[in-house]
């Protein structure tokens, strides 16, 4: 009995979630799917704080994404990874099993030589998962993310069977919105995102191992965003650099693969103040491909900032670092070497 | 050219219809059999296999709590750490009909379980149900999508559909756990003092049992395949002895030895395509008509799991084909091996083979030395299944090489005690006819081997459980409570209802390193009066009360090698003697049995949530139904000794359906061997009884000679076959079980189904006879005269 129940639940997952069949036609995870009914972001909308670090029922993705560089005393390099996305199957949330909000968590440590990771899934309207202010925390199961409504300091913890980490955060710098004003346009087609981050963490934690306990320090970077259609139907991935240079600079590029690549990205001084960049302003080459996971996906790159005088090459910790699961994707610290150096972390989605 | 040569080397066939019929049926047969089980074994396995997938272990762990659960205590379990899906249990009526609701939240699984191919998102919420329930509902308002391993009347669905169907509204009727729970999680008794971790015991678990009978099948399949490629060597052989005329002309005429070898390769090769197409569409029909009992068999064993339809699986189909080419190929390689040596011009002669019987046998007989060494070292230096296959291949298929030169002593030493002429010519007839007809025989010995090995382990395993079951079922009554925090309860309800409470204490544990259940009991003399020990002190009962010894079951004395007065330490500070081994067949885990006090001494975290009760039989049932409604139970959680005692002798007399059905179909093949030898033979035997015609003897004492002759061979055969077959037995129960689950079956002897079979085998072997002893009755004096037309 137990057992034909569990069998039908993965058949009914597929019914439950926007997922593989319908979603692969649509851009990577379904995110050029159809938007009838749900909000649109606008041009010029202003910013409401601490509700907009809160959930977004109206719009139909949203995430809480927290990607850090870390070292031990020892000088071992890790990554550490917290997610939390949520996908609504309609524009509105209520209380109980019928709501339409579903929440995915994703948790990895890379090192050198391991990536650990851990999923979790949840629906809204019972209390499992969620994002809330005042005191502000987004959490799935015991995976949580908590601390002050102007995001200057949290706790972060996540864990699965081998693994857990709990993450002190701390900044005194200033968000930082992409785009104009947070509207960060993802395509020509005009499909775009509501997207903040707070590039400026201090970290201090523990990663636990299943054998080892790590006293680690390091920074972080949180990138908030929602939208309802943040891709083009025919954009079937993308890969993003968040890059913390050693002389306090920061930049955000990302590359949309479609018929034809979108470019877009943000340049931070050491102060905090951020500026678009256009397209021109940002060459992305691959140079050395690996093999993960069955797939060809390019780990090496040269990142290039005309406008800004950076010429360099972007390497990972670990070339392995895959995030498994419903929607699998690559993502993972990386080291820059060139006419800069420093620190950052590399997504790559939609590589098939 | 080479379609004349085929031409020419197939119209063979055409004039020798019989060998034809022979070995099409040898390999139909073969095929059919082999893959008739395999398709009944592929079915299971299948069944088996989407369940255990999905199931991540045998038991589900649970939590349920004495309280009422509701949505705030998934919150609270999932917020702290433990990865659990909710189940809501209950009852709906649509449309008149009333179903069982078994609600879940669907999103959990993502997380132990592959990803299917995403169905497409539906608008209306689904509802699975076996493809019977679902026929019978018909709403516009759900998706109903069919799952054949769901009980019947069951509907299966999200939590949210559950709930609206049952009216039952933020109300969770317990938590299932998820195998992989994360590194860090809180204490279950810390989140709230309500919860129970509860691990669901099946008395009808018994999943080793099934597996058992599922191997005894394969072997089965395997020995009666082997009984059918004794009929295509010997046709082949046969056939060449007979083409040797025809080959030597083709020589002559200029075709190549190679040519000729590859000719023949195809033509045996297309027989085989031909003839095993035919023998799996027999396999299907003997599976398909044996399935629903295997299925009930299994089902009875193991649970509601096996379909009872067979479906056609390519894989079964193929691998039957595939081990029909080849099997044909290793009958046929001796004949094409002789085809490629044949000197040109040696003369076509009938009896060559007969006369190189002599250097055969020694050939014989070092092939079985060295199959007895070879099953030895597999047994000895082996382990695993595999290694206990090949080594009863390697010892049966010796048995089957012996036995030409068994009987041919057996013949020998009884034409030394013939006295009359008479007498000692049928005996020195007999040994002459034997190299004809001894791979007949040897498919003959095999059969009843299989036939005797299989029925005596079918029985043996039926005699054993359910003695097992009588012994270990001594109580009337058991219950499973859903929560501990019941226990004192029920016992005080219970107690002025029933003779005795017999509280059963667990305890997992880990003993040398392994997953281990310890069990506290109250020695009671139900336990005393029933228990059966493999090994015992006389006074282990009484050890176990004064806290002075411990039990363990056989799994966990084979493992460690343990016996009656070895020492087991089973915390830091307790250490006591092996006082008794007890058999526990179908538990995969070790198991230990101590005083209840002893238990509750050293162990904190045992749980007491199972009951046997000792009451009048009669009232039983009523008791079951009253519990079940006092203390809110599932009625899998009180289970009556008698009906599953009732239900275990149901799945054994469908086991006899099935073993018996196999054995007289492979006893049929063995049969046909017989008569095809001879019916083979009766030409070529013409001219040796000829001369004892002329001598005065009538045509009906020949006849009636010949049918004497079969009989007497089968007979012998059937001698010999009982000590193999016994062997065979043993072998399955003693080692290849052992090796497989770590438990033996003990070996009893069925001395009335043996009898049984000699009466088949007479029946056989004369209805095999038959025929040719009636022609050669019917033979007209003019075909004996021309015998000696050509002598001159």
């Amino acid at each position: 009995m137990k057992a034909s129940f569990l069998a039908a639940i993965v058949l009914f997952l597929g019914a439950v979630l926007p997922t593989s069949g319908a979603a692969q036609n649509a851009g990577f995870a379904g995110l050029g799917q159809d938007i009838a009914g749900f909000a649109q972001p606008q041009v010029n909308q202003p910013w409401e704080f601490p509700k907009d670090h809160a959930a977004h029922p109206n719009y139909r993705i949203e995430w809480w994404y927290v990607t850090a560089n870390l070292q031990d005393k020892q000088g071992r390099d890790f990554g550490v990874q917290w997610t939390l996305f949520r996908s609504a199957l309609r524009p509105e949330t209520v209380l109980g099993w019928n709501d339409p909000q579903i929440w995915m968590g994703h948790a990895a440590i890379t090192s050198a030589t391991q990536q650990l990771t851990a999923q979790r899934f949840a629906r809204g309207g019972v209390g499992i998962a969620g994002a809330k202010t005042t005191p502000f925390e987004a959490w799935i199961d015991e995976w949580k993310m908590q601390g002050s409504d102007d995001f200057s300091s949290l706790f972060l913890t996540a864990g699965g069977a081998d693994f857990t980490y709990d993450l002190n955060l701390e900044t005194d710098k200033p968000l930082i919105f992409h785009g104009q004003n947070g509207y960060s346009v993802k395509s020509e087609g005009g499909q775009a995102s509501r997207y903040y981050s707070q590039s400026n963490y201090q970290v201090t934690g523990k990663l636990m191992l299943l054998n080892e306990e790590i006293e680690v320090t390091g920074t972080a970077w949180l990138d908030r965003e929602f939208s309802s259609q943040p891709l083009a139907p025919d954009q079937q991935g993308w890969d993003w650099f968040s890059l913390n240079f050693d002389d306090g600079s920061k930049a955000m590029v990302f590359r949309l693969r479609g018929t034809r690549d979108f470019y877009a990205g943000t340049w931070i001084t050491p102060n905090g103040a951020a500026s678009a960049l256009a397209p021109a302003e940002i060459i992305l080459t691959p140079k050395r491909y690996a093999l993960v996971a069955g797939r060809k996906i390019p780990v090496d790159w040269q990142v290039i900032l005309p406008t800004k005088g950076v010429d360099i090459s972007v390497s990972p910790l670990n070339d392995q670092s895959w995030m498994p699961g419903l929607f699998a994707y690559w993502e993972g610290p990386i080291l820059i070497n060139g006419t800069r150096s420093g620190r950052g972390y590399l997504e790559m989605t939609g590589y098939e | 050219m080479n379609w004349v040569v085929l031409g020419v080397l197939i119209s063979h066939w055409r004039r020798q219809k019989n060998q034809f019929l022979g070995l099409f049926l040898g390999i139909a047969l073969a095929t059919g059999l082999w893959s008739g089980v395999q398709a009944i074994n592929a079915e299971a396995r299948v069944s088996y296999g989407d369940a255990e997938k999905i199931l991540v272990g045998q038991y589900i762990k649970q939590i349920t709590s004495s309280k009422k659960m509701t949505v705030s205590d998934y919150a609270k379990l999932r917020r702290s750490g433990w990865q659990v899906t909710p189940v809501l249990l209950g009852t709906a009526t649509i449309q008149n009909a009333e179903y069982d609701i078994l609600g879940a939240d669907f999103l959990t699984a993502a997380l132990i379980v592959d990803m299917p191919n995403g169905a497409a998102p539906g608008a209306r919420p689904v509802i699975f149900a076996n493809p019977k329930t679902a026929g019978t509902l018909v709403d516009a308002r759900f998706d109903v999508r069919t799952r054949a391993d769901l009980p019947q009347n069951q509907l299966l669905m999200d939590i949210s559909t559950a709930e609206f169907l049952t009216g039952q509204r933020g109300v969770i009727s317990r938590f299932l756990v998820l195998d992989k729970q994360p590194m860090r999680q809180t204490d279950l008794r810390k989140i709230d003092p309500s919860f129970t971790l509860y691990k669901p015991d099946n008395p009808n678990d018994i999943n080793g049992l099934t597996e058992s009978f599922r191997l005894s099948l394969t072997a089965f399949g395997f020995l009666s395949f082997a009984v059918g490629l004794f009929i295509v060597q010997a046709t082949i052989g046969l056939a060449l002895e007979q083409r040797r005329g025809t080959i030597r002309t083709l020589r002559a005429i200029g075709v190549g030895r190679l040519q000729l070898t590859n000719l023949m390769l195809a033509e045996l090769l297309l027989f085989a395509a031909f003839a095993g197409a035919v023998g799996l569409a027999l396999g299907y029909l003997i599976a398909a008509a044996l399935l629903p009992d295997v299925a009930a068999t299994l089902s009875g064993l193991y649970g509601a799991e096996v379909s009872g339809s067979l479906q056609f699986r390519p894989v079964w189909a193929l691998a039957g084909l595939a081990m029909t080419m080849a099997g044909t190929l290793i009958a046929g390689g001796q004949a094409l091996w002789r085809i490629w040596q044949m000197p040109i011009l040696r003369t076509a002669q009938h009896r060559a083979w007969a006369m190189a019987a002599h250097n055969d046998e020694k050939w014989r007989l070092i092939t079985v030395a060295f199959l007895i060494i070879l099953a030895l070292a597999f047994l000895a230096f082996g382990s695993g299944l595999i290694a206990g296959f090949a080594s009863l291949a390697g010892f049966m298929l010796a048995a089957a090489l012996v036995l030409p030169s068994l009987l041919g002593a057996i013949l020998r030493f009884a034409s030394k005690l013939a006295k009359s002429a008479k007498a000692q010519w049928f005996w020195a007839d007999s040994r002459q006819q034997l190299p004809h007809l001894s791979l007949a025989l040897m498919a003959l010995l095999l059969a009843l081997a299989t036939n005797i090995g299989v029925t005596s382990m079918v029985s043996s395993f039926r005699v054993t459980f359910i003695g097992w079951l009588d012994q270990r079922l001594a109580s009337e009554l058991y219950v499973s409570l859903e929560n501990q925090e019941d226990g004192p309860r029920f016992q005080a309800w219970v107690t002025s209802q029933v003779d005795t409470v017999l509280p059963l204490l667990t305890v997992e544990t880990r003993l040398f390193s392994n997953q281990t259940e310890v069990m506290g009991l109250v020695v009671h003399a139900t336990y005393r009066d029933n228990w059966q020990f493999i090994d015992a002190t006389n006074t282990a009962w009484d050890a176990v009360a004064n806290r002075a010894g411990v039990l363990v079951n056989e799994q966990l004395a084979r493992r460690q090698n343990l016996s009656v007065g070895s020492k087991i330490e089973l915390t830091d500070t307790l250490s006591l003697p092996v006082v008794g081994i007890y058999s526990d067949y179908g538990n995969p885990f070790a198991q230990v049995t101590i005083s209840q006090d002893l238990l509750k001494e050293n162990y904190q975290n045992y749980t007491v949530h199972r009951f046997a009760l000792r009451l009048d039989p009669a009232r039983a049932p009523e008791l079951r139904e009253r519990i079940i409604g006092e203390f809110d139970l599932p009625p899998d959680a009180v289970f009556n000794q008698l009906q599953i005692k009732a239900l275990a002798r149901n799945v054994f007399e469908r086991t006899f359906v099935v073993s018996s059905a196999l054995n007289m179909l492979t006893l049929l093949v063995a049969a046909l061997a017989i008569l095809i030898s001879l019916a083979t033979l009766a030409k070529l035997r013409l001219s040796q009884l000829a001369p004892v015609w002329a001598l005065g003897m009538s045509r009906g004492e020949l006849a009636f000679l010949e049918l004497a002759r079969a009989l007497a061979l089968a007979l012998f055969t059937f001698v010999f076959a009982l000590p193999l077959g016994i062997f065979l037995t043993w072998f399955l129960l003693a080692v290849v079980n052992v090796e497989a689950f770590g438990w033996r079956l003990p070996l009893y002897h069925f001395p009335a189904a043996w009898g049984w079979l000699l009466v088949m085998t007479f029946l056989s072997a004369s209805l095999a006879a038959a025929a040719p002893a009636y022609q050669l009755w019917r033979r007209k004096p003019a075909e004996f005269l021309k015998v000696f037309a050509n002598e001159s």
